[in-house]
């Protein structure tokens, strides 16, 4: 993101003459355009502006007409700065609207210290501008490398959802499909671009404290609240929450999250007062939900809430000669990063590719013809496509026979995460352990 | 009137190369600041000690921040007083004091939202983030590096997106979710690509070769961290060599090839014993216990052990002693 950006431009309505020798000196300190007008109506920035100074220098009294007309011309609140250190005439200051009153030269430094706040503001809001519209390419429909009949048709009806900037989207797929980056293309190419996208896996929390991000809480709502905190309903305002894995939600909070898509109003956890919001969602899972929903473990009217624009993103063994266009992506991705020459596709390899069925998708292919890139110095051999064909898994391997008990169990937590795709929650339900034990399991070294 | 003394030109140049990143130069320029000129611009005094933390430098930031602290409640500056009790918070979290670190954070980060500087929001929250991440509690520095992440994310802040995820890697690397890790790490590396910054795209590289090895891919990892290490001794970035050496005397251990493991962590542990990052010490005393342990001298690794402990100890992290204690416990 090379590109320049114009500096700040503070304002100043100097009736007078007074203070004129520091208006250079602090543009220059602070990097900013600083613009001195005697009235209101002959400044030409009063709309652009970061800031706006009214220079009273001894006719204090002057600023509040001032303070009025600037009001009536929509101008960011005003500071003044002036010589008066009369706490009544300062008191009049603030009432007419001014934000602060800085007496130079005694203040000079906060006023600088003003000032220079106010650029840095204008530069992150900049910055934040150029970020979205970076964004907004680097997700581009047009961006997104397929051409698989089952692709084209999920992109084609995101792309239709997206100007309907607060239709519920659900997208499914398998891990490793791009289930988080749809859900960004949504976001960026669409109205809400300019307002936060708030992601969260329901799965990576324990409930507690998940209830807690998403609705927020009141200091005292429990133990270690000691201060109030806006759930992510809330930062997400005007914006995208994007809920990864809902299919793991708990039926509490599953009940929770219906209550704020129907009334779309939400309370933090020990409050007495809704909040509305107004938020997108975005859902995503690799769980069945129609099977979930009939087995019981996922609420029918909650389904029926987010499955109002359902996309489905096909593994990429469905997608056919796509793995090849996206190795094709990725080598030269990684050649370039690596400071390698791109190698071509052999035969070889492209039936490799071709024949292997990628469960962990397009994240595994990635990782693949990255392996593979590095391993051969620039030169793809198929034999560098996987790690020796082993099992992923920390220090997964044959298991000894007899084994101790602490090495079986540390087995079987590795092979159940893999038979689960890495989905920790699920292969500790499937073991019959909590989350923790799984993790101490998994975080042994063996012996 | 007002004029422009040698103070201001100090600080405007020191600004200047803060922006930039060019921590070393700042420390520098600003190697012989009197408080006398400091007085003068006080922002001086923050920006050597962020400098000089940067640097791994934390005894020297610490005290620093100490020294300057009348001038800065002198100044009346609320702007210079979040900073300077900001970065307080950050080396008191270096020095293991995470308690202190905590509550002074958390009121940076309260004052942040109340006049909704999104920048104060930002480096609070992740600063939050580093003490749950150090106190082992996963969860909270997911929570924390989340936030962190969306505040960036408003104010367009590539480094910040790119750390939130690096942080969030980490944590997730350590307490065994490696396919959550390698997610993080690779969004990580993605925006820290963006931002342009070596020193950051290296760090991150040195994580993913450790995590590679942790899914069993000890080849990838190895290819990997010997890029890193060239690339870190290009940038000459003292902490982050040392990271590379110890992370290939890590992956070594893992395949067996232990006199070249006892090599580079010896290495490391040399530079290490130069830098103040209690952290890094504690993780080079668990990669050296782990050598010794392959090696068959559990009499040295129960030494590494304790050491490793005590860093740990020192940090304030207790989980990572538990972890230690239930991973070494036949020591």
């Amino acid at each position: 993101m090379g590109c320049r950006m114009e500096s700040a431009r503070i304002t100043v309505i100097a009736p007078s003459e007074s203070f004129s020798e520091i208006w250079a000196q602090l543009a220059r300190f602070a990097g900013a355009q600083i613009e001195v007008s005697p009235t209101v109506g002959e400044s030409t920035s009063i709309q652009s502006t970061s800031g706006v100074v009214i220079a009273a220098g001894g006719v204090e009294d002057c600023s509040i007409p001032l303070l009025h007309e600037l009001k009536a011309a929509g101008a960011p609140d005003p500071v003044v700065a002036g010589v008066e250190t009369n706490y009544r005439t300062v008191a009049g200051l603030l009432q007419a609207g001014a934000t602060n009153y800085f007496a130079l030269p005694g203040d000079y430094m906060l006023f600088r210290s003003w000032i220079v706040e106010q650029v840095e503001r204008e530069s992150y809001r900049k910055k934040a501008e150029v970020f979205t519209a970076g964004e907004r390419k680097r997700f581009d429909f047009s961006r997104m490398i397929g051409r698989s009949p089952h692709l084209l048709d999920s992109l084609d009806r995101a792309s239709r959802v997206i100007p309907r900037g607060s239709a519920t989207v659900l997208v499914m797929g398998e891990t490793g499909t791009g289930k988080e980056l749809l859900a960004r293309a949504i976001h960026y190419n669409g109205p809400r671009a300019g307002s936060p996208f708030v992601e969260i896996n329901c799965s990576a929390l324990p409930e507690n404290l998940l209830e807690a991000e998403l609705f927020g809480y009141e200091p005292g709502a429990f133990t270690d609240a000691r201060v109030p905190k806006p759930g992510l309903f809330e930062i997400a305002s005007g914006g995208t929450l994007f809920l990864d894995e809902i299919g793991d939600l708990s039926p509490q909070l599953q009940a929770k999250l219906l209550r704020v898509l129907e009334q779309r109003r939400v309370r933090r956890l020990g409050s007495v007062r809704d909040v509305d919001v107004d938020v997108r969602i975005v859902a995503a899972t690799h769980v069945d939900l129609p099977a979930a929903v009939e087995d019981g473990r996922f609420r029918s009217d909650l389904y029926y809430r987010i499955n109002v624009v359902p996309l489905r993103l096909p593994p990429l063994r469905e997608r056919g000669d796509d793995v090849l266009l996206l190795a094709e992506y990725f080598l030269q991705r990684f050649a370039t990063e690596y400071d390698m020459p791109k190698p071509r596709l052999d035969p070889e390899i492209r039936r490799a590719l071709r024949s292997y069925p990628w469960p962990g998708n397009v994240r595994e292919l990635r990782n693949a013809v990255e392996r593979a890139l590095l391993l051969g110095g620039g030169h793809l051999f198929p034999g560098d496509l996987f790690p020796d064909g082993a099992p992923r898994g920390a220090a997964a391997g044959v298991l000894p026979f007899p084994a101790p008990m602490s090495e079986i169990e540390r087995a079987a937590a590795h092979a159940m995460v893999e038979h689960c795709g890495g989905n920790k929650s699920q292969a500790a339900k499937a073991l019959g352990i909590s989350r923790k034990h799984l993790y101490s399991l998994l975080s042994e070294v063996g012996r | 009137m007002i004029g422009v003394g040698r103070a201001t030109e100090l600080l405007e140049q020191a600004r200047e190369l803060a922006k930039a990143r060019k921590f070393r130069e700042v420390t520098d320029l600003l190697g012989d600041l009197s408080l006398e000129t400091v007085a003068e611009e006080p922002e001086l005094g923050i920006l050597r000690s962020v400098a000089l933390s940067y640097q791994c430098q934390h005894p020297n930031a610490k005290k620093n921040l100490e020294l300057i602290r009348h001038i800065i409640e002198g100044s009346e500056d609320a702007s210079l007083m979040w900073r300077w009790n900001n970065s307080y918070g950050v080396q008191l979290t270096h020095h293991g004091l995470l308690e202190e670190a905590e509550t002074i954070l958390l009121a940076c980060l309260v004052n942040a939202e109340r006049t909704n500087n999104l920048n104060w929001i930002w480096q609070a929250t992740t600063n939050l983030g580093v003490i749950a991440s150090v106190r082992g509690d996963v969860e909270h520095a997911l929570t924390l590096n989340g936030r962190a992440l969306v505040t960036a994310q408003r104010i367009g802040e590539l480094y910040g997106i790119g750390a939130a995820h690096h942080n969030s890697g980490i944590v997730l690397r350590e307490w065994a979710r490696y396919d959550e890790a390698a997610s993080h790490f690779a969004q990580a590396h993605e925006y820290f690509s963006q931002s342009s910054i070596p020193e950051e795209i290296i760090f991150t590289s040195t994580e993913r070769a450790q995590l590679f090895s942790c899914l069993g891919d000890h080849m990838l990892g190895e290819e990997l961290i010997k890029r890193t290490l060239s690339r870190s001794r290009e940038v000459g970035n003292q902490g982050l060599i040392c990271e590379s050496l110890k992370i290939y005397g890590v992956i070594l251990t893992s395949v067996g090839r232990l006199d070249e493991a006892r090599g580079y962590l010896a290495e490391a542990s040399k530079l290490g014993a130069t830098l103040y990052r209690l952290l890094l010490r504690a993780e080079l005393a668990e990669a050296q216990t782990d050598l010794e342990l392959s090696c068959g001298d559990r009499d040295k690794a129960r030494g590494y052990l304790d050491t490793a402990i005590a860093h740990y100890l020192r940090l304030g992290a207790t989980a990572h002693v538990e972890r230690l204690r239930y991973r070494y416990r036949a020591l």
